[in-house]
């Protein structure tokens, strides 16, 4: 048997072996198992709220867009702020400054971490 | 229905959806979508399961490692379009992954430093629970519940990132490309990684898997 079909084989039983232990999972492994998928999907049940930035920024409904957009937003609002409030004390400015910084940081540092593959994403996205 | 590893989805799903969110009743689109996800969860859960367990060593971290990538995909994503749940569910359980191999070894060198080491003395080498490959008698095979034990110790014995590159591209079915996504290393590295890792799993089943 030529090197390569016999790697093949190998890989095929090996690939056969895992679905195998895969299919016979035991019942309450099962059930356990169903009991967390129940939990994500009441998850996502729960996080499906208005996204109130669409109804400002209907266009940019990306994750990268929608963080941009709120950025935005928030500077906008805080410049603003800065403009019709009394003058304030060096110290008042630098507190709103690291407010806003701590409010436009993001709670989702993974976006940052996982940007080069949210790109890819969508560029794979389906065309038409 | 063909997921977004290209695997056909088979998984049985028969939950009660909840019909209000917290603002109040969802829309026929998201209901959709939420019983598409569930079908997906369904389809990928047991595999998962699988993987994680072999990679971590028990069970139990490994549901919370599944449970941890479902909510994460679920919540975070879940309005995603259903063509990227594959690909973001493999990232997300891959990160997951190492992330509790970091902490393990974190967690392994505090208690080597004080003397004690838990998974040390629990882990057992199955490969020892089984008769020795030079005495079985000539065309006496495994038992499939031995064969699929000496696989599962085997994988979990080689390196982390060949783990990956192993299950992802042979038991996923995925692509180099997608591959490379999910461990978020170049395709490159998946190739090599993948190489290795059949190499090393080929040597250490010899005796075993005639």
């Amino acid at each position: 048997m030529k090197p390569e079909q016999s790697e093949q084989n190998f890989l095929l039983r090996v690939r056969s072996a895992l679905d195998e232990s895969a299919n016979h999972i035991d019942e309450a492994t099962s059930a356990q198992l169903a009991s967390v998928r129940q939990r994500a999907v009441n998850a996502s049940v729960a996080s499906r709220s208005p996204n109130w930035l669409a109804a400002f920024y209907p266009r940019w409904r990306t994750p990268q867009q929608s963080l941009a957009a709120a950025i935005v937003t928030l500077v906008i609002v805080a410049a603003v702020t800065l403009m019709v409030s009394p003058a304030r004390s060096p110290n008042d400015a630098a507190a709103h400054l690291e407010d806003l910084e701590l409010l436009s940081s993001s709670d989702d540092l993974e976006l940052y971490q996982n940007l080069d593959f949210y790109l890819w994403l969508e560029d794979e996205q389906p065309q038409g | 229905m063909m997921s977004a590893t290209g695997r056909v989805m088979s998984g049985q799903s028969h939950h009660t959806i909840g019909a209000a969110g917290p603002t109040g009743s969802i829309g026929d689109t998201d209901l959709e979508s939420i019983q598409a996800l569930d079908q997906f969860l369904a389809s990928v859960e047991k595999r998962a399961l699988r993987m994680a367990a072999i990679s971590t060593g028990n069970t139990e971290d490994a549901m919370d490692i599944v449970q941890d990538a479902m909510m994460k995909l679920a919540s975070r994503y879940g309005r995603r379009p259903q063509s990227q749940w594959g690909a973001l569910f493999h990232r997300i359980l891959q990160n997951t992954l190492m992330d509790w191999h970091r902490r393990y070894q974190r967690q392994g060198r505090w208690r080597r430093w004080f003397g004690s080491y838990p998974h040390d003395q629990e882990e057992v080498d199955c490969l020892d629970s089984l008769p020795d490959p030079a005495m079985r008698e000539p065309g006496k095979d495994l038992q499939a519940n031995e064969t699929i034990a000496v696989l599962e110790h085997a994988i979990h014995q080689l390196p982390l990132r060949q783990q990956q590159a192993l299950m992802l591209r042979l038991w996923e079915g995925l692509s180099v490309a997608d591959t490379a996504q999910a461990m978020g290393c170049t395709q490159g590295s998946v190739k090599t990684h993948y190489s290795r890792a059949v190499t090393m799993l080929r040597k250490k089943l010899e005796g075993y898997w005639p």
